[in-house]
């Protein structure tokens, strides 16, 4: 528990005008040297989630209703603005999933990464760019002192993430949230800059939030895994629980849409419907109203977050299914395909 | 014999960019010497990494941009040779889909224009039976047809790559060439668009080509698959053959490349811990391919990909190798093929769900069907 870099309770956000909180009491925790990767399908707030953490929701219409965001031991809410700014870059860091949006046409990468430094600790401009070329060197960047003086749209798309990671763990951050880091690349290249992840968060010891839609990449990267939906986490646990024994509708639902680079496992499993506005939002379990196994008491009260003792969570009435759905049960282990269409009994 | 619907003969594209009054032009040679057979009815997958040529590859075999050498035979017919009037006739029958339904639609246009215009244009309908064919295929796609006098910007991503494959059946194609159509859809939208995609080949006995970077995309929808490295196709083979026995050190190296979606999956192999550390020697197991993609304005001499291929060797600089059947259905473009380590032990491995997993996506599968049936359409509202 003290070990957390990083602990969110029963955040709320409230965006203006709307009726209903759409983070509606998350929490999260990620130990140091950990990596917890949250999963769901767009507009389930997962970005909205890490931007407050790193205190950067907007301020005009999103406002933090409830919750702690506890960093270090510290309490990120109550913290003015400047004090979060200092943070922001230096012992917490984030790297979006288009680096172009993120990097100053203007500046070369290299000057982008020593100001990173600068800021912080104050070195000099040398100190700082020798920093900048060491940081570009251990994400590999191919020519490295080269690239130092180039401009962002003179690098690749893999390259310019590379930037991005170089200027994110510059600072040796303690907390890292990557939002879809690796979408935007190709998967060679993808495999290259996880594997960098991986290595620079073993030396250094970074806690990373990962968000990622790819299920290869939690299973690869993710100590913990949290899925979202429509503002909550409807299931969490180590990532071994989440794939061996997924409990929640949800979860099997956005895993059994993905198709199975394992071999073609007949039709893709579907979700109907859309994730609901906050105009719309269902009062028990958000998820009922696309749940194939939704009875009115999913509608009637919020299913609480039920932890078990490995670790894993989960908020739905209905689980374990096999308890609860009137289907006669086979028992065994076989995981033929063929069994997978059968109907009700 | 094998029923070809559509052929590529030595295809070659060059693009010129640059040549203002700073800059020397510069030829980009995206597509150099594609050859290809696509059979009836079936599902063909083009995959590779981004700038490899399969767009162009894509709108050369459908004569949206013509090439700069070769031709494209269209049920026998050369495609290139044909004049334009004819041209036009034979549009009816192939149909692009493009990856962005965003920007392939016409946002002053409403549904019912956009999804109207090929039946108009191919089949001279009008009126009621025009207006009567246009709501069959929105409700075909999943769409309903009340909201044919809606706008693009009215409906989410998912619908408007409906409108874009309702479009693309109007003038009754018997090929479908899909440049990403999946690409930009958000996960549960992508499933019902594929599934979508699978239905109306098999009830219409359509011809697919699909151009996808995701492996698991293709391994679930295509027969075969083409991979693509810097404008060539450096692999061609049966879908389950390429995952199980990938032959050419490129398609290896995607193959480990993809992150596995069951815990300790890809690194559970035999090389443990830092890959890149020990990546001095013959490439270990689970060996990240190295460094970027060569620029397609200056690509390597001799085999394009010896730049970051363990094996290659000085022939390999020096002379491209041909596109060459090593078993039957398979071809591959390596010098060195038949001495690399054996393809099997190259298969992509995957571990198998658990029990537990299992079950429960059973009993989702059934709930989800039962109530598909009874309640919920499949469309996003
Ligand atoms: N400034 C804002 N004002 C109002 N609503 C907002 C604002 N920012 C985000 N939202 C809404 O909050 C919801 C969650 O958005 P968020 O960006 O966190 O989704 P996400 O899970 O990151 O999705 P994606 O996978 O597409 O990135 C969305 O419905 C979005 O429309
Ligand atoms: N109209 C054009 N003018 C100049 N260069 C072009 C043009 N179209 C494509 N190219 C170049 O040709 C090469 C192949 O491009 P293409 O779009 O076919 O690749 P792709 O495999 O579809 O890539 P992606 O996965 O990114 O879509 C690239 O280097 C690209 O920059
Ligand atoms: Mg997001
Ligand atoms: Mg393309």
């Amino acid at each position: 528990m003290s070990n957390d870099v990083l602990t969110v309770e029963g955040l709320r956000v409230r965006f203006r005008g709307q009726p209903v909180d759409l983070i509606d009491g998350v929490s999260l925790s990620i130990p140091a040297g950990r990596t917890l990767c949250v999963v769901g399908e767009s507009g389930c707030g997962k970005s909205v989630t890490s931007l407050a953490v790193m205190g950067l929701l907007p301020r005009r219409s999103a406002t933090v209703t409830a919750g702690r965001i506890r960093f270090r031991g510290q309490d990120l809410l109550g913290l003015p603005e400047a004090a979060l700014a200092d943070l922001r870059g230096n012992s917490m860091a984030m790297i979006f999933q288009e680096p172009m949006t993120s990097l100053n046409p203007v500046f070369t990468v290299g000057e982008q990464v020593a100001e990173a430094v600068r800021r912080h600790t104050g070195c000099s401009a040398a100190a700082a760019r020798d920093r900048a070329l060491e940081m570009f060197r251990r994400v590999r960047m191919p020519a490295a002192e080269k690239r130092l003086d180039e401009y962002p749209h003179q690098l690749s798309g893999g390259m310019r993430q590379r930037v991005m990671i170089a200027m994110a763990l510059a600072n040796r951050p303690a907390l890292l949230i990557a939002d879809e880091p690796t979408t935007a690349l190709d998967v060679t290249i993808q495999a290259q800059i996880l594997e960098l992840m991986r290595e620079l968060q073993r030396d250094i010891g970074t806690a990373l939030l990962m968000i990622t839609h790819d299920l290869g990449v939690v299973a690869e990267i993710a100590d913990d895994v949290a899925v979202m939906y429509a503002g909550r986490v409807v299931e969490s646990g180590p990532v071994a629980q989440i794939f061996n024994a997924p409990q929640h509708p949800y979860t099997l639902g956005l895993m059994g849409s993905m198709p199975a680079i394992a071999g073609r496992a007949g039709r893709l499993l579907t979700i109907p419907g859309a994730v609901p506005v906050p105009e719309a939002m269902p009062p028990g379990c958000r998820f009922a109203s696309r749940c194939p196994f939704a009875i009115p008491a999913c509608d009637a009260q919020v299913p609480p977050l039920v932890r078990g003792p490995d670790g894993h969570a989960h908020a739905c009435l209905r689980a374990p299914l096999e308890d609860h759905v009137g289907q006669d049960r086979t028992g065994d282990d076989r995981t033929g395909h063929d069994r997978t269409g059968r109907g009700a009994a | 014999m094998t029923d070809i619907i559509l052929e590529a003969r030595d295809l070659h594209r060059r693009f010129v960019t640059g040549g203002g009054l700073l800059q020397r032009a510069t030829t980009i040679h995206a597509v150099g010497g594609v050859s290809l057979r696509i059979r009836r009815g079936e599902t063909f997958a083009i995959v590779g990494e981004s700038g490899c040529g399969k767009s162009t590859l894509a709108r050369l075999l459908l004569r949206l941009i013509e090439p700069s050498s070769g031709s494209v035979h269209y049920d026998g017919r050369d495609l290139t040779a044909l004049p334009p009037r004819d041209m036009r006739a034979l549009r009816a029958q192939m149909q692009f889909i493009f990856q962005d339904p965003f920007s392939s639609l016409n946002p002053r246009m409403t549904v019912d224009r956009i999804v109207g215009e090929p039946l108009r244009l191919h089949l001279g309908l009008s009126g009621a039976a025009l207006r009567a064919r246009v709501a069959g295929l929105l409700t075909r796609v999943g769409l309903r047809p009340e909201h044919a006098d809606r706008y693009p910007h009215e409906f989410s991503g998912g619908q408007r790559q409906r409108i874009c494959i309702a479009r693309a059946l109007a003038s009754g194609p018997k090929l479908l060439v899909g440049d990403e159509p999946v690409s930009a859809l958000d996960v549960s939208v992508q499933a019902q668009i594929v599934n979508l995609l699978e239905d109306l080949k098999a009830d219409l006995g359509l011809t697919l080509v699909v151009i996808a970077h995701d492996l698991a995309v293709i391994r679930h929808m295509a027969d075969r698959v083409a991979v693509m490295y810097l404008g060539e196709i450096v692999e061609m083979a049966a879908t389950e053959d390429l995952f199980t026995a990938p032959r050419h050190p490129y398609t290896r190296a995607l193959l480990r490349a993809i992150p596995i979606p069951a815990p300790g999956g890809r690194m559970s192999g035999p090389a443990p811990g830092g890959r890149m550390a020990d990546a001095g020697g013959a490439e270990p197991a689970g060996a990240v391919l190295g460094g970027d993609i060569p620029s397609p304005a200056a690509p390597p001499p001799g085999c394009r990909f010896h730049t970051r291929c363990a094996h290659a060797t000085a022939l390999c600089a020096t002379t491209p190798p041909p596109l060459a059947e090593v078993t039957p259905g398979t071809q591959v473009a390596c010098h060195h093929w038949a001495a690399l380590p054996p393809a099997a032990d190259a298969a992509l491995r995957v571990p198998a769900r658990s029990p537990a997993a299992e079950a429960r996506f059973a009993l989702y599968r059934a709930a989800s069907e039962r109530s598909r049936t009874t309640t919920h359409r499949e469309t996003a509202p």
